[in-house]
C-alpha cells in the first residue's frame, strides 16, 4: 500500500514537473504610484505629479495607461527589446484595448524609445511618434532639459489620445505651469529657494546622525538598494496604480541626441 | 476476499489518476500549440506589414533616385520572395534578403539630400523601423513559444503522449546574426 503511495506520488511530480524557463535580463517592479518611475531623477515633484495626476483621470476615463519610465543604465541591452520586456513585465494599458504607451528614456546612453501598446497603433503610428520625438523632445534633451522634453513629448502623446477618445483632461487645473512649457522656466520662487536650502541641510544633518549613531548604515543601505526604486514622488494622492494587463508587440519609434 | 477488494480500489485510483493526468498533458499540449500558431500569425502579420510598404519606398526612391535600378530591383524581388515564402525558414531568408536591400538602400539615400529631406521618405523610415522592430518583437516570442513547445514534447512522459497522438517539434524562426543588424536609421 505505501509503496502504491509513494508510486503514485511520484508519478504525479513527473508528469507535472514544469518547464523552466532561461533567465530574462532585468527589469524593475513597478513604483508605487506605477505611471512614473524615474530612476535617473530627471523630474521633479510637480512634473511627477502632473502625470501621475493626469494619467489616473485618463486611466478612470479610458483605462489608458501613459507611463514614463527613466534608468540610469540599459546594462548593455538594446532599449527597445528592454522597452518591449518592461511593458510586458508591467502590463501597461488594459487589458481589453492594449492601450498603453511607455516613454522609456536613458540619458546616459542617450537614447529614447517610446512604445506603442497594439491597442493604440492606431491613433500613434510610428511615423507621428517619431515626429514627437524628433521635434517635440530631442530639442530639449540636447540641452539636457530633460523634464521639459518628457512633459513636452508626454503632452503631445495626450493629445492624441484625448482626440482617439474624444474626451478632455482637465490638464490646466492640475497644474499650469507645467502644461505651459515656454513660461515655466523662469519661475523660480522665494519659498523654493528656502525649500531647496532645507533639503540641502536636512540631507547634512541626516547623514551626520546616520553616520554618528548607525555607522553609516542608513546612508548605504539607501544607495545599496539601487534598482527598485524609481519614485521620488509622495504627493497628496496615496493610491497605488497598477497595470492593467495591456500588450505591445514592438510598434512605437525611437531617438538618440 | 477484503484484499482483493482493497487492490482492486487502488487499480481503479491509479488509472483514473493516470487517465486524468494525461488528458491533463493532452491538453495543456493543444494549447501550447495553438499559442505557437498564434504567434506565426503575428509574426506573419508584421512581415506582412512591411511588404505592403515596399510598393510606397520603391515609389517614393524612384521620384528622386530612377536610376537607382539595382537597389530598386532588389527590393522588389525581396518582396516577391516574401509572397513565395510558406514556412518559417523561408520567411526567414526572405526577410534577410529584404534587409540587406534595405541597407544598401540606406547607403544610396546618403547621395540624394532631397531624398532625405523628403517627409514621405522620413515618414516611411519611421514605419520600417517600428516595423523593423514589431517583426523581431514577435518572431522573439514566437521563438520562445516553440522552445517551450518543442521541450515539452521532448519530456518524459510528454514524449509519449505527443508520440500518440503525433505533436511533432515547431520550426525556429531563424536568421543569421550577421543578417539580423537592422540597419540604422540617423538624421
Amino acid at each position: 500500500m505505501k509503496r502504491t503511495c509513494i508510486l503514485l506520488l511520484f508519478l504525479v511530480v513527473v508528469l507535472n514537473s514544469t518547464i523552466s524557463y532561461a533567465a530574462d535580463i532585468n527589469i524593475p517592479e513597478p513604483s508605487f504610484y506605477f505611471y512614473v518611475y524615474d530612476e535617473a531623477n530627471l523630474l521633479d515633484n510637480e512634473a511627477e505629479e502632473y502625470i501621475i495626476k493626469t494619467n489616473e483621470e485618463l486611466n478612470k476615463k479610458t483605462g489608458a495607461q501613459i507611463v514614463v519610465v527613466s534608468l540610469n543604465s540599459l546594462d548593455g541591452e538594446d532599449i527597445r527589446l528592454v522597452a518591449v520586456k518592461l511593458f510586458e513585465k508591467w502590463g501597461i494599458g488594459s487589458r481589453e484595448y492594449d492601450n498603453g504607451l511607455l516613454m522609456l528614456v536613458a540619458p546616459n546612453e542617450r537614447e529614447i524609445w517610446i512604445e506603442v501598446g497594439y491597442g493604440l497603433e492606431g491613433p500613434l503610428p510610428d511615423s507621428k511618434v517619431g515626429r514627437i520625438i524628433e521635434d517635440s523632445i530631442i530639442p530639449y534633451f540636447q540641452e539636457d532639459n530633460y523634464q521639459d522634453g518628457i512633459i513636452s513629448g508626454f503632452n503631445e502623446i495626450i493629445r492624441e489620445v484625448e482626440e482617439e477618445y474624444g474626451i478632455t483632461l482637465d490638464r490646466e487645473n492640475i497644474n499650469e505651469d507645467l502644461y505651459y512649457i515656454g513660461e515655466y522656466e523662469g519661475y523660480t520662487g522665494f519659498f523654493q529657494g528656502i525649500k531647496g536650502i532645507l533639503i540641502i541641510i536636512g540631507i547634512i544633518v541626516f547623514l551626520i546622525i546616520d553616520f554618528r549613531l548607525f555607522n553609516g548604515f542608513l546612508t548605504y543601505s539607501i544607495f545599496l538598494r539601487g534598482r527598485g526604486y524609481g519614485g521620488s514622488y509622495r504627493g497628496s494622492s496615496s493610491r497605488r496604480s497598477r497595470g492593467g494587463g495591456g500588450r505591445s508587440g514592438g510598434g512605437g519609434a525611437g531617438g538618440k541626441w | 476476499m477484503m484484499k482483493g477488494a482493497r487492490w482492486l480500489i487502488v487499480l481503479i485510483v491509479v488509472v483514473i489518476a493516470i487517465g486524468g493526468l494525461l488528458i491533463g498533458r493532452y491538453n495543456t499540449l493543444v494549447g501550447m500549440e495553438e499559442k505557437v500558431n498564434g504567434a506565426w500569425a503575428q509574426v506573419e502579420n508584421q512581415l506582412k506589414r512591411r511588404a505592403d510598404l515596399i510598393p510606397n519606398l520603391v515609389e517614393t526612391v524612384k521620384g528622386y533616385a530612377a536610376h537607382e535600378e539595382e537597389v530598386l530591383t532588389q527590393i522588389t524581388e525581396a518582396r516577391s520572395s516574401f509572397n513565395r515564402a510558406n514556412t518559417p525558414s523561408e520567411y526567414a531568408e526572405a526577410n534577410a534578403e529584404f534587409e540587406r536591400a534595405l541597407s544598401n538602400l540606406y547607403v544610396v539615400v546618403e547621395n540624394y539630400p532631397e531624398l532625405k529631406a523628403n517627409q514621405n521618405f522620413s515618414e516611411l523610415q519611421y514605419e520600417l523601423a517600428g516595423t523593423e522592430n514589431r517583426i523581431a518583437t514577435e518572431r522573439m516570442r514566437y521563438n520562445e513559444a516553440v522552445e517551450e513547445f518543442n521541450k515539452t514534447i521532448r519530456r518524459f512522459p510528454t514524449n509519449i503522449i505527443a508520440g500518440i497522438f503525433g505533436f511533432e517539434a515547431k520550426q525556429y524562426f531563424e536568421i543569421d546574426e550577421q543578417d539580423m543588424k537592422v540597419p540604422e536609421v540617423n538624421f
